[in-house]
Protein backbone atom coordinates (compact mmCIF):
# COMPACT_ATOMS: atom_id res chain seq x y z
CA UNK A 1 0.00 0.00 0.00
CA UNK A 2 2.73 2.73 0.86
CA UNK A 3 3.97 2.17 -2.82
CA UNK A 4 0.93 3.03 -4.32
CA UNK A 5 1.48 7.26 -3.65
CA UNK A 6 5.02 6.82 -5.32
CA UNK A 7 3.60 4.55 -8.11
CA UNK A 8 0.89 7.45 -9.21
CA UNK A 9 3.89 10.30 -8.60
CA UNK A 10 6.03 8.02 -11.20
CA UNK A 11 2.79 7.81 -13.42
CA UNK A 12 1.62 11.75 -13.54
CA UNK A 13 5.49 12.36 -13.70
CA UNK A 14 5.57 9.73 -16.96
CA UNK A 15 2.93 11.69 -18.14
CA UNK A 16 3.99 15.13 -17.41
CA UNK A 17 7.23 14.43 -19.80
CA UNK A 18 5.24 12.85 -22.51
CA UNK A 19 2.96 15.83 -22.96
CA UNK A 20 6.03 18.56 -22.70
CA UNK A 21 7.71 16.37 -25.46
CA UNK A 22 5.03 16.22 -27.63
CA UNK A 23 4.31 20.41 -27.21
CA UNK A 24 8.49 20.74 -28.10
CA UNK A 25 7.67 17.80 -30.80
CA UNK A 26 4.75 20.22 -32.84
CA UNK A 27 6.80 23.64 -32.29
CA UNK A 28 10.14 21.67 -33.65
CA UNK A 29 7.83 20.87 -36.33
CA UNK A 30 5.98 23.78 -37.05
CA UNK A 31 9.80 25.66 -37.22
CA UNK A 32 11.09 23.78 -39.10
CA UNK A 33 8.86 24.21 -42.30
CA UNK A 34 10.02 27.84 -42.44
CA UNK A 35 13.80 28.34 -42.84
CA UNK A 36 15.57 31.42 -43.10
CA UNK A 37 17.25 32.11 -46.77
CA UNK A 38 20.77 31.68 -46.25
CA UNK A 39 22.66 34.99 -48.10
CA UNK A 40 24.64 32.88 -50.82
CA UNK A 41 20.97 31.42 -51.60
CA UNK A 42 19.35 34.94 -51.49
CA UNK A 43 22.18 36.41 -53.50
CA UNK A 44 21.96 33.25 -55.80
CA UNK A 45 17.75 34.17 -56.26
CA UNK A 46 18.18 37.38 -57.34
CA UNK A 47 20.67 37.17 -59.24
CA UNK A 48 19.14 34.29 -61.25
CA UNK A 49 16.01 36.55 -61.24
CA UNK A 50 17.71 39.51 -62.33
CA UNK A 51 19.30 37.89 -65.23
CA UNK A 52 15.61 36.35 -66.26
CA UNK A 53 15.00 39.89 -66.23
CA UNK A 54 17.80 41.94 -68.23
CA UNK A 55 17.72 38.83 -70.79
CA UNK A 56 13.66 39.74 -71.49
CA UNK A 57 12.78 35.92 -70.30
CA UNK A 58 11.50 37.05 -66.96
CA UNK A 59 9.47 39.78 -65.99
CA UNK A 60 9.61 43.67 -66.19
CA UNK A 61 8.19 44.15 -63.04
CA UNK A 62 11.36 44.59 -61.04
CA UNK A 63 13.42 47.55 -62.45
CA UNK A 64 16.23 47.13 -60.14
CA UNK A 65 17.46 45.01 -57.06
CA UNK A 66 19.51 46.54 -54.25
CA UNK A 67 22.99 44.70 -53.49
CA UNK A 68 21.92 45.26 -50.13
CA UNK A 69 19.97 42.29 -48.14
CA UNK A 70 19.04 42.19 -44.55
CA UNK A 71 17.23 40.10 -42.17
CA UNK A 72 14.20 40.64 -40.45
CA UNK A 73 12.67 38.91 -37.33
CA UNK A 74 9.43 36.67 -38.03
CA UNK A 75 7.15 36.85 -34.83
CA UNK A 76 7.43 33.29 -32.71
CA UNK A 77 10.50 31.88 -34.36
CA UNK A 78 14.00 31.96 -34.53
CA UNK A 79 13.67 32.21 -38.17
CA UNK A 80 14.16 35.27 -40.02
CA UNK A 81 12.79 36.90 -43.18
CA UNK A 82 15.64 37.79 -46.23
CA UNK A 83 14.80 41.54 -47.34
CA UNK A 84 15.79 43.40 -49.98
CA UNK A 85 14.92 46.67 -51.39
CA UNK A 86 13.87 47.22 -54.75
CA UNK A 87 12.09 49.24 -57.16
CA UNK A 88 9.17 48.12 -59.68
CA UNK A 89 7.56 49.78 -62.24
CA UNK A 90 5.34 51.12 -59.51
CA UNK A 91 8.01 53.94 -58.97
CA UNK A 92 6.41 55.77 -55.75
CA UNK A 93 5.66 52.88 -53.89
CA UNK A 94 8.35 51.46 -50.94
CA UNK A 95 8.98 48.03 -52.14
CA UNK A 96 11.01 44.92 -50.97
CA UNK A 97 11.62 41.35 -51.94
CA UNK A 98 11.30 38.96 -48.99
CA UNK A 99 12.47 35.67 -49.46
CA UNK A 100 11.84 32.84 -47.23
CA UNK A 101 12.70 29.27 -47.38
CA UNK A 102 9.22 26.66 -47.23
CA UNK A 103 9.23 23.64 -47.11
CA UNK A 104 12.38 23.09 -48.41
CA UNK A 105 11.86 25.95 -51.52
CA UNK A 106 12.89 29.38 -51.63
CA UNK A 107 9.64 31.62 -51.89
CA UNK A 108 9.36 34.84 -52.54
CA UNK A 109 7.04 38.07 -52.50
CA UNK A 110 7.09 41.88 -53.21
CA UNK A 111 5.94 43.76 -50.54
CA UNK A 112 5.29 47.54 -51.36
CA UNK A 113 3.97 50.37 -49.47
CA UNK A 114 2.27 53.85 -49.66
CA UNK A 115 2.10 55.34 -46.47
CA UNK A 116 -0.58 58.34 -46.19
CA UNK A 117 0.62 62.05 -45.67
CA UNK A 118 -0.17 61.69 -41.70
CA UNK A 119 1.42 58.69 -41.24
CA UNK A 120 4.50 58.90 -38.86
CA UNK A 121 7.65 56.94 -38.03
CA UNK A 122 6.61 54.15 -35.11
CA UNK A 123 2.95 54.98 -36.24
CA UNK A 124 2.32 53.83 -39.94
CA UNK A 125 -0.85 54.19 -41.84
CA UNK A 126 -1.09 53.72 -45.81
CA UNK A 127 -1.94 51.04 -48.26
CA UNK A 128 -0.07 47.59 -48.34
CA UNK A 129 0.19 45.89 -51.51
CA UNK A 130 1.46 42.42 -51.80
CA UNK A 131 2.08 40.70 -54.97
CA UNK A 132 4.54 38.24 -56.34
CA UNK A 133 8.09 39.48 -58.44
CA UNK A 134 6.21 39.59 -61.58
CA UNK A 135 3.72 41.88 -60.52
CA UNK A 136 0.64 39.40 -60.01
CA UNK A 137 -1.79 40.64 -56.94
CA UNK A 138 -1.65 38.58 -53.77
CA UNK A 139 -3.32 41.17 -51.28
CA UNK A 140 -3.92 44.28 -50.46
CA UNK A 141 -4.47 46.37 -47.29
CA UNK A 142 -5.20 49.13 -45.55
CA UNK A 143 -2.83 50.06 -42.56
CA UNK A 144 -4.85 52.97 -39.86
CA UNK A 145 -2.67 54.01 -37.38
CA UNK A 146 -0.37 50.45 -37.07
CA UNK A 147 -4.14 48.54 -37.48
CA UNK A 148 -4.94 46.42 -40.04
CA UNK A 149 -7.83 47.93 -40.51
CA UNK A 150 -8.72 46.88 -44.01
CA UNK A 151 -8.35 43.92 -46.32
CA UNK A 152 -9.32 44.41 -50.17
CA UNK A 153 -10.23 41.16 -52.09
CA UNK A 154 -10.21 41.62 -55.68
CA UNK A 155 -12.84 39.65 -57.31
CA UNK A 156 -12.33 41.23 -60.12
CA UNK A 157 -9.32 42.70 -61.88
CA UNK A 158 -10.10 45.43 -63.75
CA UNK A 159 -7.82 47.93 -64.75
CA UNK A 160 -7.86 51.87 -64.38
CA UNK A 161 -7.69 52.52 -68.12
CA UNK A 162 -11.00 50.53 -68.84
CA UNK A 163 -12.67 52.85 -66.35
CA UNK A 164 -11.12 55.94 -67.53
CA UNK A 165 -12.57 54.80 -71.22
CA UNK A 166 -15.87 54.08 -69.01
CA UNK A 167 -15.71 57.52 -67.17
CA UNK A 168 -15.50 59.27 -70.68
CA UNK A 169 -18.69 57.46 -71.77
CA UNK A 170 -20.53 58.41 -68.57
CA UNK A 171 -22.42 60.70 -67.77
CA UNK A 172 -21.09 61.41 -64.22
CA UNK A 173 -17.75 61.80 -63.31
CA UNK A 174 -17.52 59.57 -60.28
CA UNK A 175 -16.67 56.91 -61.84
CA UNK A 176 -12.50 57.64 -62.47
CA UNK A 177 -13.00 58.74 -58.44
CA UNK A 178 -14.55 55.76 -56.86
CA UNK A 179 -12.56 53.73 -59.15
CA UNK A 180 -9.01 55.18 -57.02
CA UNK A 181 -6.27 53.12 -58.07
CA UNK A 182 -5.04 50.60 -55.15
CA UNK A 183 -1.95 52.40 -53.84
CA UNK A 184 -1.53 54.35 -57.28
CA UNK A 185 -1.28 50.89 -59.49
CA UNK A 186 -3.15 50.04 -62.39
CA UNK A 187 -5.21 48.04 -60.11
CA UNK A 188 -9.01 48.96 -59.68
CA UNK A 189 -10.74 46.98 -56.56
CA UNK A 190 -13.82 46.19 -57.87
CA UNK A 191 -16.54 44.56 -56.42
CA UNK A 192 -14.21 44.93 -53.72
CA UNK A 193 -15.11 43.31 -49.97
CA UNK A 194 -13.31 44.60 -46.87
CA UNK A 195 -12.60 42.50 -43.55
CA UNK A 196 -11.40 44.23 -40.78
CA UNK A 197 -8.71 42.16 -39.25
CA UNK A 198 -7.32 41.83 -36.00
CA UNK A 199 -6.20 44.15 -34.31
CA UNK A 200 -2.44 43.50 -34.10
CA UNK A 201 0.04 46.33 -32.18
CA UNK A 202 1.91 47.15 -35.02
CA UNK A 203 1.41 46.42 -38.65
CA UNK A 204 2.13 42.99 -38.15
CA UNK A 205 1.66 41.05 -41.67
CA UNK A 206 0.82 37.41 -41.22
CA UNK A 207 3.02 34.85 -43.41
CA UNK A 208 0.14 33.10 -44.53
CA UNK A 209 -1.02 36.22 -46.35
CA UNK A 210 2.77 36.74 -47.98
CA UNK A 211 3.10 33.20 -48.40
CA UNK A 212 -0.40 31.36 -49.63
CA UNK A 213 1.01 28.41 -50.34
CA UNK A 214 2.57 27.15 -46.58
CA UNK A 215 3.38 30.18 -44.70
CA UNK A 216 2.77 30.91 -41.28
CA UNK A 217 1.42 28.45 -39.07
CA UNK A 218 -0.08 28.19 -35.64
CA UNK A 219 1.55 27.76 -32.23
CA UNK A 220 0.56 28.47 -29.14
CA UNK A 221 2.37 30.94 -26.03
CA UNK A 222 2.57 33.32 -29.18
CA UNK A 223 4.39 36.60 -29.77
CA UNK A 224 1.85 38.51 -31.65
CA UNK A 225 -1.68 37.01 -32.58
CA UNK A 226 -1.01 33.05 -33.66
CA UNK A 227 0.99 32.83 -36.32
CA UNK A 228 4.39 33.91 -37.90
CA UNK A 229 4.26 37.59 -38.87
CA UNK A 230 6.40 40.22 -40.35
CA UNK A 231 6.48 43.83 -39.63
CA UNK A 232 6.68 45.28 -42.80
CA UNK A 233 6.90 49.39 -41.64
CA UNK A 234 10.65 48.25 -41.03
CA UNK A 235 10.54 46.52 -37.12
CA UNK A 236 13.10 43.91 -37.23
CA UNK A 237 17.09 44.01 -38.28
CA UNK A 238 16.34 46.25 -41.54
CA UNK A 239 17.47 49.16 -41.72
CA UNK A 240 14.31 50.47 -44.37
CA UNK A 241 12.62 53.55 -43.25
CA UNK A 242 9.45 53.07 -44.67
CA UNK A 243 7.28 55.86 -42.89
CA UNK A 244 8.18 59.12 -44.19
CA UNK A 245 9.60 62.33 -42.78
CA UNK A 246 6.92 63.84 -41.48
CA UNK A 247 5.60 67.14 -43.38
CA UNK A 248 6.70 70.22 -41.03
CA UNK A 249 3.02 71.43 -40.32
CA UNK A 250 2.29 67.47 -39.27
CA UNK A 251 5.05 67.98 -36.51
CA UNK A 252 1.88 70.37 -34.76
CA UNK A 253 -0.08 67.68 -34.56
CA UNK A 254 0.55 65.59 -31.04
CA UNK A 255 0.22 62.11 -30.59
CA UNK A 256 -3.37 60.23 -30.86
CA UNK A 257 -4.06 63.31 -33.79
CA UNK A 258 -3.83 63.20 -37.59
CA UNK A 259 -3.63 65.94 -39.68
CA UNK A 260 -5.89 66.16 -42.32
CA UNK A 261 -5.98 67.47 -45.76
CA UNK A 262 -6.31 71.08 -44.88
CA UNK A 263 -3.42 70.63 -41.86
CA UNK A 264 -5.83 70.42 -38.76
CA UNK A 265 -5.31 67.61 -36.14
CA UNK A 266 -8.00 65.46 -36.08
CA UNK A 267 -8.13 63.48 -33.03
CA UNK A 268 -8.23 59.74 -33.82
CA UNK A 269 -8.58 58.07 -30.33
CA UNK A 270 -11.51 56.06 -30.11
CA UNK A 271 -14.45 58.04 -28.70
CA UNK A 272 -17.00 56.42 -26.44
CA UNK A 273 -20.58 56.80 -27.60
CA UNK A 274 -21.93 53.52 -26.08
CA UNK A 275 -23.31 52.59 -29.85
CA UNK A 276 -21.40 49.41 -30.34
CA UNK A 277 -20.82 49.95 -33.99
CA UNK A 278 -19.73 53.59 -33.51
CA UNK A 279 -17.39 52.61 -30.82
CA UNK A 280 -15.50 50.10 -33.39
CA UNK A 281 -12.40 51.33 -33.90
CA UNK A 282 -11.45 49.87 -37.55
CA UNK A 283 -15.56 51.55 -38.16
CA UNK A 284 -14.38 54.57 -36.81
CA UNK A 285 -10.94 54.81 -39.05
CA UNK A 286 -13.50 53.64 -42.12
CA UNK A 287 -15.96 56.56 -41.26
CA UNK A 288 -12.98 58.88 -41.64
CA UNK A 289 -11.92 57.46 -44.65
CA UNK A 290 -15.14 57.92 -46.33
CA UNK A 291 -15.58 61.45 -44.84
CA UNK A 292 -12.23 62.10 -46.27
CA UNK A 293 -13.33 60.76 -49.56
CA UNK A 294 -16.67 63.16 -49.91
CA UNK A 295 -13.89 65.79 -49.82
CA UNK A 296 -15.60 67.97 -47.20
CA UNK A 297 -13.30 68.54 -44.75
CA UNK A 298 -14.05 72.03 -43.92
CA UNK A 299 -16.99 74.58 -45.32
CA UNK A 300 -14.61 76.41 -47.70
CA UNK A 301 -14.43 73.42 -50.07
CA UNK A 302 -16.70 74.12 -53.02
CA UNK A 303 -20.05 72.30 -52.50
CA UNK A 304 -20.44 70.77 -55.97
CA UNK A 305 -16.65 69.00 -55.89
CA UNK A 306 -18.04 67.16 -52.73
CA UNK A 307 -19.53 63.51 -53.04
CA UNK A 308 -21.33 61.03 -50.59
CA UNK A 309 -19.83 58.03 -50.16
CA UNK A 310 -20.39 55.31 -48.34
CA UNK A 311 -21.18 51.41 -47.72
CA UNK A 312 -22.34 48.25 -45.96
CA UNK A 313 -21.66 48.24 -42.09
CA UNK A 314 -21.08 44.22 -41.61
CA UNK A 315 -20.32 41.64 -38.88
CA UNK A 316 -18.17 39.04 -38.70
CA UNK A 317 -17.64 36.80 -35.62
CA UNK A 318 -18.62 39.93 -33.43
CA UNK A 319 -16.02 42.14 -35.12
CA UNK A 320 -17.61 45.06 -37.08
CA UNK A 321 -16.47 45.75 -40.78
CA UNK A 322 -16.96 48.23 -43.41
CA UNK A 323 -17.31 47.87 -47.19
CA UNK A 324 -17.80 50.59 -49.53
CA UNK A 325 -20.67 50.45 -51.90
CA UNK A 326 -19.47 49.27 -55.26
CA UNK A 327 -17.48 51.91 -57.55
CA UNK A 328 -19.83 51.75 -60.45
CA UNK A 329 -22.70 52.92 -58.27
CA UNK A 330 -23.21 57.15 -58.82
CA UNK A 331 -22.00 59.62 -56.69
CA UNK A 332 -23.36 63.26 -56.73
CA UNK A 333 -22.93 65.88 -53.38
CA UNK A 334 -26.56 65.26 -53.21
CA UNK A 335 -27.17 61.39 -53.46
CA UNK A 336 -25.47 58.29 -54.40
CA UNK A 337 -27.71 56.27 -56.94
CA UNK A 338 -27.48 52.37 -56.69
CA UNK A 339 -27.67 50.49 -60.09
CA UNK A 340 -30.97 47.78 -61.10
CA UNK A 341 -29.10 44.99 -59.35
CA UNK A 342 -28.26 46.77 -56.28
CA UNK A 343 -29.66 44.04 -53.75
CA UNK A 344 -27.68 41.61 -54.73
CA UNK A 345 -24.36 43.97 -53.85
CA UNK A 346 -25.98 43.20 -49.83
CA UNK A 347 -23.20 41.15 -48.16
CA UNK A 348 -24.76 38.30 -45.99
CA UNK A 349 -23.55 39.66 -43.19
CA UNK A 350 -24.93 43.23 -43.07
CA UNK A 351 -26.11 44.95 -40.01
CA UNK A 352 -26.28 48.53 -41.44
CA UNK A 353 -25.49 50.66 -43.61
CA UNK A 354 -23.88 54.28 -43.66
CA UNK A 355 -23.21 56.90 -45.63
CA UNK A 356 -22.05 60.18 -46.04
CA UNK A 357 -23.90 64.07 -46.26
CA UNK A 358 -20.64 66.10 -47.32
CA UNK A 359 -22.37 69.42 -45.81
CA UNK A 360 -22.30 71.50 -42.29
CA UNK A 361 -25.47 72.35 -40.92
CA UNK A 362 -26.90 75.61 -42.47
CA UNK A 363 -25.39 75.37 -45.56
CA UNK A 364 -27.08 76.10 -48.23
CA UNK A 365 -26.77 74.00 -51.34
CA UNK A 366 -29.88 74.56 -53.09
CA UNK A 367 -27.94 75.16 -55.76
CA UNK A 368 -26.18 71.86 -56.53
CA UNK A 369 -29.74 70.20 -54.52
CA UNK A 370 -32.61 70.24 -56.41
CA UNK A 371 -35.52 70.80 -53.51
CA UNK A 372 -33.19 70.99 -51.03
CA UNK A 373 -33.69 73.40 -47.48
CA UNK A 374 -32.27 76.63 -47.63
CA UNK A 375 -30.21 75.44 -44.49
CA UNK A 376 -29.09 71.98 -44.23
CA UNK A 377 -30.45 70.30 -41.31
CA UNK A 378 -29.08 67.13 -41.22
CA UNK A 379 -29.99 63.51 -40.66
CA UNK A 380 -31.34 61.08 -42.87
CA UNK A 381 -33.83 62.32 -45.75
CA UNK A 382 -36.98 59.95 -46.74
CA UNK A 383 -35.27 58.55 -49.63
CA UNK A 384 -32.33 57.56 -47.14
CA UNK A 385 -35.07 55.62 -45.01
CA UNK A 386 -36.39 54.32 -47.64
CA UNK A 387 -33.42 53.12 -48.84
CA UNK A 388 -32.85 51.22 -45.39
CA UNK A 389 -36.35 49.56 -45.11
CA UNK A 390 -35.60 48.12 -48.99
CA UNK A 391 -32.48 46.57 -47.57
CA UNK A 392 -34.15 45.50 -44.30
CA UNK A 393 -37.22 43.94 -47.01
CA UNK A 394 -34.29 42.14 -48.73
CA UNK A 395 -32.79 40.93 -46.08
CA UNK A 396 -35.91 39.67 -44.07
CA UNK A 397 -33.74 41.53 -41.04
CA UNK A 398 -35.61 44.99 -39.62
CA UNK A 399 -32.64 45.69 -36.98
CA UNK A 400 -30.91 47.09 -39.59
CA UNK A 401 -29.37 50.51 -38.72
CA UNK A 402 -29.03 53.52 -41.20
CA UNK A 403 -25.83 56.05 -40.40
CA UNK A 404 -25.19 59.19 -41.61
CA UNK A 405 -21.84 61.52 -41.41
CA UNK A 406 -22.06 65.01 -42.09
CA UNK A 407 -19.35 67.81 -41.16
CA UNK A 408 -20.45 68.16 -37.43
CA UNK A 409 -22.54 64.60 -36.26
CA UNK A 410 -23.45 61.38 -36.95
CA UNK A 411 -26.72 60.40 -36.62
CA UNK A 412 -28.39 56.94 -36.31
CA UNK A 413 -31.91 55.25 -37.31
CA UNK A 414 -34.24 52.38 -37.87
CA UNK A 415 -37.17 51.51 -38.97
CA UNK A 416 -38.61 54.24 -36.76
CA UNK A 417 -37.85 56.66 -38.91
CA UNK A 418 -37.34 59.33 -35.85
CA UNK A 419 -38.43 57.56 -32.96
CA UNK A 420 -35.16 55.97 -32.39
CA UNK A 421 -33.01 58.35 -33.97
CA UNK A 422 -29.75 59.57 -31.69
CA UNK A 423 -27.19 62.27 -33.20
CA UNK A 424 -23.40 61.69 -32.02
CA UNK A 425 -20.79 63.95 -32.08
CA UNK A 426 -17.84 63.41 -34.79
CA UNK A 427 -15.27 62.62 -32.03
CA UNK A 428 -13.06 63.41 -34.77
CA UNK A 429 -13.76 60.32 -36.78
CA UNK B 1 -66.53 62.43 -98.58
CA UNK B 2 -63.25 64.24 -98.65
CA UNK B 3 -64.32 66.81 -96.19
CA UNK B 4 -66.25 64.28 -94.23
CA UNK B 5 -63.23 62.74 -93.64
CA UNK B 6 -60.87 65.57 -92.73
CA UNK B 7 -63.28 66.85 -89.97
CA UNK B 8 -63.71 63.11 -88.63
CA UNK B 9 -60.26 63.40 -88.69
CA UNK B 10 -59.73 66.55 -86.77
CA UNK B 11 -62.42 65.64 -84.74
CA UNK B 12 -60.43 62.44 -83.52
CA UNK B 13 -56.89 64.46 -83.37
CA UNK B 14 -58.89 66.98 -81.12
CA UNK B 15 -60.32 64.71 -78.95
CA UNK B 16 -57.31 62.59 -78.28
CA UNK B 17 -55.12 65.76 -77.64
CA UNK B 18 -58.76 66.74 -75.23
CA UNK B 19 -58.31 63.11 -73.82
CA UNK B 20 -54.43 64.00 -73.04
CA UNK B 21 -54.51 67.19 -71.47
CA UNK B 22 -57.07 65.63 -69.12
CA UNK B 23 -54.87 63.16 -68.07
CA UNK B 24 -52.09 64.90 -67.80
CA UNK B 25 -54.27 67.28 -64.84
CA UNK B 26 -53.56 64.54 -62.42
CA UNK B 27 -50.38 62.57 -61.57
CA UNK B 28 -49.32 58.98 -61.62
CA UNK B 29 -49.81 56.56 -58.58
CA UNK B 30 -46.91 54.93 -57.36
CA UNK B 31 -46.28 52.71 -53.74
CA UNK B 32 -43.12 54.93 -52.99
CA UNK B 33 -45.54 58.01 -53.22
CA UNK B 34 -48.22 56.88 -50.91
CA UNK B 35 -45.55 55.37 -48.17
CA UNK B 36 -44.50 58.92 -48.57
CA UNK B 37 -47.40 60.55 -46.92
CA UNK B 38 -47.82 57.80 -44.58
CA UNK B 39 -44.48 58.31 -43.42
CA UNK B 40 -45.91 61.93 -42.78
CA UNK B 41 -48.70 60.91 -40.88
CA UNK B 42 -46.74 58.53 -38.73
CA UNK B 43 -42.80 58.77 -39.02
CA UNK B 44 -41.82 62.12 -39.23
CA UNK B 45 -42.03 64.42 -36.37
CA UNK B 46 -44.71 64.57 -35.10
CA UNK B 47 -44.54 68.33 -34.59
CA UNK B 48 -45.11 68.25 -38.46
CA UNK B 49 -48.59 67.25 -37.74
CA UNK B 50 -49.51 68.86 -34.83
CA UNK B 51 -48.67 72.42 -36.88
CA UNK B 52 -50.38 70.82 -39.84
CA UNK B 53 -53.79 69.59 -37.86
CA UNK B 54 -52.69 66.24 -39.37
CA UNK B 55 -52.94 64.29 -36.69
CA UNK B 56 -55.87 62.49 -36.88
CA UNK B 57 -55.73 62.23 -40.63
CA UNK B 58 -56.40 58.58 -41.67
CA UNK B 59 -53.44 56.14 -43.36
CA UNK B 60 -56.09 54.14 -44.78
CA UNK B 61 -57.50 57.48 -46.29
CA UNK B 62 -54.38 58.36 -48.49
CA UNK B 63 -55.05 58.10 -52.39
CA UNK B 64 -53.87 59.72 -55.23
CA UNK B 65 -56.23 62.50 -56.14
CA UNK B 66 -57.80 61.47 -59.31
CA UNK B 67 -60.70 63.90 -59.91
CA UNK B 68 -59.72 66.29 -62.04
CA UNK B 69 -61.12 69.26 -61.00
CA UNK B 70 -59.04 69.24 -57.83
CA UNK B 71 -55.69 68.04 -60.24
CA UNK B 72 -56.73 71.44 -61.81
CA UNK B 73 -56.99 73.00 -58.80
CA UNK B 74 -53.65 72.21 -57.36
CA UNK B 75 -52.42 72.97 -60.63
CA UNK B 76 -52.76 76.26 -60.51
CA UNK B 77 -51.88 76.43 -57.21
CA UNK B 78 -48.36 75.34 -57.71
CA UNK B 79 -48.33 78.02 -60.72
CA UNK B 80 -49.49 80.67 -58.47
CA UNK B 81 -46.51 80.10 -56.25
CA UNK B 82 -43.46 81.17 -58.00
CA UNK B 83 -40.78 78.87 -55.32
CA UNK B 84 -43.33 75.84 -56.53
CA UNK B 85 -43.41 77.04 -59.76
CA UNK B 86 -39.82 77.56 -60.24
CA UNK B 87 -39.12 73.66 -58.55
CA UNK B 88 -42.00 72.18 -60.76
CA UNK B 89 -40.56 74.17 -64.33
CA UNK B 90 -36.69 72.88 -62.92
CA UNK B 91 -37.22 68.99 -62.46
CA UNK B 92 -36.57 66.68 -65.48
CA UNK B 93 -39.91 65.70 -66.76
CA UNK B 94 -38.37 62.75 -68.35
CA UNK B 95 -37.49 61.19 -65.14
CA UNK B 96 -39.49 62.74 -62.55
CA UNK B 97 -42.66 64.37 -61.79
CA UNK B 98 -45.06 65.80 -59.40
CA UNK B 99 -47.11 63.90 -57.46
CA UNK B 100 -50.70 64.81 -55.84
CA UNK B 101 -52.08 62.88 -52.77
CA UNK B 102 -54.97 63.18 -50.38
CA UNK B 103 -56.70 62.25 -47.38
CA UNK B 104 -59.58 63.24 -45.91
CA UNK B 105 -58.94 66.91 -44.81
CA UNK B 106 -55.83 67.83 -46.88
CA UNK B 107 -53.80 67.35 -50.14
CA UNK B 108 -50.21 66.53 -50.37
CA UNK B 109 -47.68 67.56 -52.73
CA UNK B 110 -44.23 66.01 -53.67
CA UNK B 111 -41.88 65.84 -56.38
CA UNK B 112 -40.15 62.46 -57.09
CA UNK B 113 -39.36 59.84 -59.89
CA UNK B 114 -41.59 58.18 -62.20
CA UNK B 115 -42.98 54.97 -61.33
CA UNK B 116 -41.37 53.41 -64.18
CA UNK B 117 -37.67 55.28 -62.81
CA UNK B 118 -37.90 54.75 -59.14
CA UNK B 119 -35.62 52.95 -56.88
CA UNK B 120 -34.59 52.99 -53.56
CA UNK B 121 -31.37 55.73 -53.54
CA UNK B 122 -29.90 57.69 -51.12
CA UNK B 123 -31.18 61.85 -51.34
CA UNK B 124 -31.29 65.28 -49.86
CA UNK B 125 -34.31 65.92 -47.76
CA UNK B 126 -36.77 67.41 -50.41
CA UNK B 127 -39.71 69.85 -50.09
CA UNK B 128 -43.22 68.47 -48.86
CA UNK B 129 -46.25 71.01 -49.27
CA UNK B 130 -49.28 69.99 -47.27
CA UNK B 131 -52.45 72.13 -48.47
CA UNK B 132 -55.36 72.08 -46.73
CA UNK B 133 -58.65 71.20 -48.55
CA UNK B 134 -59.48 74.45 -49.81
CA UNK B 135 -55.85 75.40 -50.62
CA UNK B 136 -56.84 78.43 -48.18
CA UNK B 137 -53.29 77.51 -46.34
CA UNK B 138 -50.06 75.37 -47.24
CA UNK B 139 -47.13 74.54 -44.72
CA UNK B 140 -43.66 73.43 -46.29
CA UNK B 141 -41.54 70.54 -44.56
CA UNK B 142 -37.97 69.30 -46.17
CA UNK B 143 -37.70 65.57 -45.36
Amino acid sequence: MKTLPIQLLLLFSLLLVIYSCEKEDSIIEQENRLKTVALEDAQAFLSQSWKKNSSGSGNSFITSISEEINYEDITNTDEELAVIPVTTTYKHLQSRIALLEIDGEVQSVVVSLKPFEHSTPGNFSGELLITDIKGNFIKAFKVENNILVIEYIIKNKIYKNYYEDLDKNSSYNSNAKSCEDFAGTEWCIDGEEVIVTAYLPTPYVSLSHMYPTGGGGEESNCEVGCDNNWNPSGGGGGDANLNPEPEPESENCPEGFYQNLEGECIEILPCNTNDEILDSAALQAAFADIWEQSGALNTDIPMESRLEEGGWIVENSGRFGFIPFDSSWSRTPCGINPPANWASTIPDNIVGYVHTHPFYLGEDRRSICQQAEAEYQGGPSDDDYFLLMAIASEVGNFNILGFVIDGEQITSFDFTRTENMQNFNRCGY
Amino acid sequence: MKKILLILSLIFTMSTYAQTEQKNSCTPEHTFAKFKVELFLTKNEKSYREKTGTIEESVDKISAVKNESECIALNNFIEKNDKYHQINQGIDTSLKTIYYYKTSNFYYIFWGFKPEYYRPRMGPKQVFIVVNKDLSQHWEFYK
